[in-house]
C-alpha cells in the first residue's frame, strides 16, 4: 500500500508551482530540471527507471529517458517543482487504473506509479499528438502540467475536444479521432477555412483535462512580432 | 473450480463514491460480480451476472464494462481473463455479447487500417506521377534549347578532364575513326552538329560522347574490335548520346529544370561550370539505363541509314559479353548499363522494323590502324 504524498499546488493557474512535503524515507520522481528548490537533506539520484522498454516508451512519448529520484533522508523535507512553461499543474490519484497524458505533460509522480509510452497507432497519427501517448499506471500520485490553465471535464456520454487542447484523460474513456461533425460532408472548403480541424471524440465515462490555451496559435500570433534578421 | 478465487484489478463508477470513481479488486462469486473498492470506508458493490449489460471500450479498446440496467453502477476491468471468467460463470449467457462486441471493435480497426493504406498509396502515386512529369518536362525543355549550350558544356568538360595521351589526328587510327564518323554524320538526327573524334591511348575497351558532339575513343576499343563495322557500331551509339542530348538531360536532372533554363537565358558563368562538372561525372559513370537503350536504337537507325549492318553493334556487345561476362541477373536491374544480352536482343528486334537494304562493307583498313598502335 502506498501512502499519499503531502502536496500543495501554489500560484495557480498561470505560474503554478508544486510543493511536496516528504516524510522520512519517502520518495518522489520527477522529470529532469523540474526541481526549483528543496531542503538540503533530500538526496537526488538520476537514472533510467523501469527498464529499457519503459524508458524508450517515455522517450517516444516526448519525455526525457532520465527520471530524477528525490528521497528524504535523516528526517522530513520539502521540494518545489516548476513546469517548463507557464501553465497550471494538476494532481491525479491512481487507484489501479491508468491515466493517459499528452506528450510532454508529465511532471512528477510518487512511488507505485509507472510512467511509460503507449502506442496509439493510427489514432496518434491522425490526431497530431504523436504516435505514442504517455501512460501513468499503478497506485499512487501523478502530477501533470499544461500550457494555460486546466479545466476538468467529467464526461458522461460523448464529448469533443480539439486535439491540441487535450492534456490528460482517464483510461475508461474511449476516444476516436474524427473531423468536426459539422464539417463532414461540407467539403474541403469548410475544413480549410473554418480553422477547425481534427478533433477527439471521447465516449464512455471518465474525466478529461483540457488546457485553456493551445501553443501553436500562440506561436503563429507571436511570430509576426519577431524581429527580421538584418541582411 | 478455483475460478472462484480469481480476482481482477479494475474499478467502479457509482454516484456514492467521492469523485464518482474508485479503483477496485473484482471477483465473480455465486452469480454476482463483486467489486471491493479501496476508497474511504471500503464499500463493496455487486451486480448479478444475469442483469449485467456489457460494453467494450476505454482508451485501449479492451476494457470491459458491466452496467446495471439503470446505469447507476458500473464495474470495469482491463484484465484479459475477466471476459473469460464472465463467460464461464454466466453459463454462456454473456459469451455471445462479448464476442459481438469484440467483432465490432475489430471491424472498426480494420476500417481505419484501410484508410491509412489508401492514403499512403495515394501519396506514393502522386510522388510517382510527379517524378515522371518532371522528367518529361525536362526532356521537352531541353529539346527547345540551342545546341550551342551542349557545345559549351562539352568543351568545358573536356578541357577540365585529364583523359590521357591523345593520338595525333594524322595517326592511322585517328583517321580510321574520323572517316567512320564522317560517313555517319549525314544521318545524324541533328544535321548541324559538329562531331569531333579524339583517340586516347588507354587499354580500356570504351568510348564516350560529350554534349555537343565530341567523342573520345580509347585505343583499347580499336585493338579489340574484329571489324571496322564494330567500331562504327560503337561510334553510332555514342553519336546518338550527343544527338539525343543525354548529357544535358542528366545535367538538368541534377540541377533541375530551372537551372537548365537559366543556362539558356541568364547568368551563365557559374552554372555552366557546374553543369560541366556534372556532365563529366555522369558521362564517366554512365548514363541511365533508358538513355543507353535509346542510344542503342538511335545508333542502329543511323547505321542502317549509312548502309552499315547494325548487326555489327550487336556483334561488339557479344564480344564484350565474352570478355567481361554478363552481370548476374539479380544486380542487373540496379546497374545503369542494360545487360549485354538484352541490348543485343533489342537491336535485333529493332532492325526488323527497318526496310530491307543492301548493306555495304566499310572500305577501311582496320589491320593497318591496329598495327600502328
Amino acid at each position: 500500500m502506498t501512502s499519499n504524498l503531502q502536496y500543495e499546488i501554489q500560484l495557480r493557474p498561470d505560474f503554478s508551482m508544486l510543493k511536496v512535503e516528504l516524510e522520512q524515507g519517502q520518495k518522489v520522481y520527477a522529470e529532469p530540471s523540474a526541481m526549483a528548490a528543496m531542503s538540503p537533506n533530500l538526496k537526488l539520484k538520476a537514472g533510467f527507471k523501469g527498464g529499457a522498454f519503459k524508458t524508450l516508451g517515455r522517450f517516444f512519448g516526448g519525455e526525457s529517458m532520465i527520471v530524477n529520484t528525490f528521497s528524504a533522508e535523516n528526517g522530513p523535507g520539502e521540494i518545489l517543482f516548476a513546469p517548463g512553461h507557464m501553465g497550471d499543474t494538476q494532481h491525479y490519484r491512481l487507484t489501479g487504473g491508468s491515466l493517459y497524458l499528452q506528450r510532454g505533460a508529465y511532471m512528477a509522480n510518487s512511488e507505485g506509479v509507472e510512467i511509460t509510452g503507449s502506442w496509439q497507432g493510427a489514432k496518434g497519427f491522425f490526431s497530431g499528438e504523436g504516435l505514442v501517448l504517455l501512460k501513468a499506471s499503478g497506485n499512487g500520485d501523478v502530477f501533470f502540467n499544461s500550457y494555460g490553465a486546466i479545466l476538468e471535464i467529467d464526461v458522461q456520454d460523448d464529448y469533443i475536444v480539439d486535439t491540441g487542447f487535450i492534456v490528460a484523460f482517464e483510461d475508461t474513456l474511449s476516444y476516436n479521432v474524427s473531423v468536426l461533425p459539422g464539417l463532414r460532408g461540407g467539403g474541403f472548403k469548410r475544413l480549410f477555412f473554418s480553422g477547425e480541424g481534427l478533433v477527439c471524440r471521447f465516449s464512455g465515462q471518465g474525466k478529461v483535462w483540457i488546457q485553456t490555451r493551445y501553443v501553436t496559435p500562440y506561436l503563429s500570433w507571436i511570430n509576426q512580432y519577431r524581429p527580421q534578421q538584418s541582411k | 473450480m478455483n475460478q472462484h478465487n480469481q480476482s481482477f484489478s479494475g474499478g467502479v463508477f457509482h454516484p456514492s463514491i467521492p469523485g464518482g470513481r474508485a479503483g477496485a479488486e473484482i471477483t465473480i462469486n455465486r452469480g454476482e460480480i463483486i467489486a471491493y473498492t479501496q476508497c474511504d470506508g471500503q464499500p463493496v458493490f455487486s451486480i448479478p451476472i444475469n442483469q449485467c449489460q456489457l460494453d467494450l471500450g476505454g482508451a485501449s479498446g479492451r476494457m470491459l464494462f458491466c452496467r446495471t440496467p439503470d446505469g447507476q453502477l458500473t464495474i470495469f476491468s482491463e484484465d484479459k481473463h475477466f471476459a473469460q471468467a464472465l463467460d464461464l460463470h454466466s453459463g454462456g449467457l454473456l459469451g455471445n455479447q462479448i464476442n459481438t462486441l469484440k467483432r465490432a471493435v475489430r471491424s472498426e480497426s480494420k476500417k481505419l487500417g484501410f484508410w491509412i493504406l489508401a492514403s499512403s498509396l495515394a501519396c506514393a502515386l502522386i510522388l510517382f506521377i510527379g517524378y515522371f512529369a518532371m522528367l518529361w518536362a525536362a526532356k521537352a525543355t531541353i529539346a527547345s534549347l540551342p545546341i550551342s549550350i551542349d557545345e559549351k558544356i562539352g568543351k568545358l568538360a573536356l578541357d577540365s578532364m585529364d583523359v590521357g595521351k591523345r593520338l595525333d589526328s594524322a595517326h592511322p587510327a585517328s583517321k580510321l575513326v574520323q572517316s567512320i564518323v564522317d560517313k555517319l554524320q549525314p544521318h545524324a538526327a541533328i544535321p548541324n552538329m559538329k562531331f569531333k573524334v579524339i583517340v586516347v591511348e588507354d587499354p580500356q575497351v570504351n568510348a564516350f560522347a560529350l554534349p555537343g558532339g565530341q567523342i573520345v575513343v580509347f585505343t583499347g576499343l580499336i585493338r579489340e574490335a574484329t571489324s571496322a563495322e564494330q567500331i562504327a557500331g560503337v561510334l553510332a551509339h555514342e553519336m546518338s548520346h550527343a544527338t539525343l542530348r543525354h548529357g544535358l538531360q542528366s545535367v538538368s536532372q541534377s540541377l533541375g529544370i530551372v537551372a537548365a533554363i537559366q543556362l539558356f537565358v541568364g547568368d551563365i558563368g557559374g552554372l555552366v561550370a557546374l553543369g560541366a562538372q556534372i556532365a563529366q561525372q555522369s558521362i564517366l559513370t554512365s548514363y541511365s539505363r533508358t538513355s543507353e537503350t535509346e542510344a542503342d536504337l538511335e545508333g542502329a537507325r543511323m547505321l542502317h541509314a549509312a548502309k552499315i549492318d547494325p548487326q555489327a553493334m550487336a556483334e561488339f556487345f557479344g564480344l564484350l559479353k565474352e570478355k567481361e561476362g554478363d552481370i548476374p541477373d539479380a544486380i542487373a536491374w540496379i546497374s545503369t548499363h542494360p545487360q549485354h544480352s538484352t541490348r543485343i536482343e533489342n537491336i535485333k528486334n529493332h532492325q526488323k522494323s527497318f526496310p530491307a537494304t543492301q548493306y555495304e562493307p566499310l572500305d577501311l583498313n582496320l589491320k593497318e590502324a591496329q598495327e600502328a598502335l
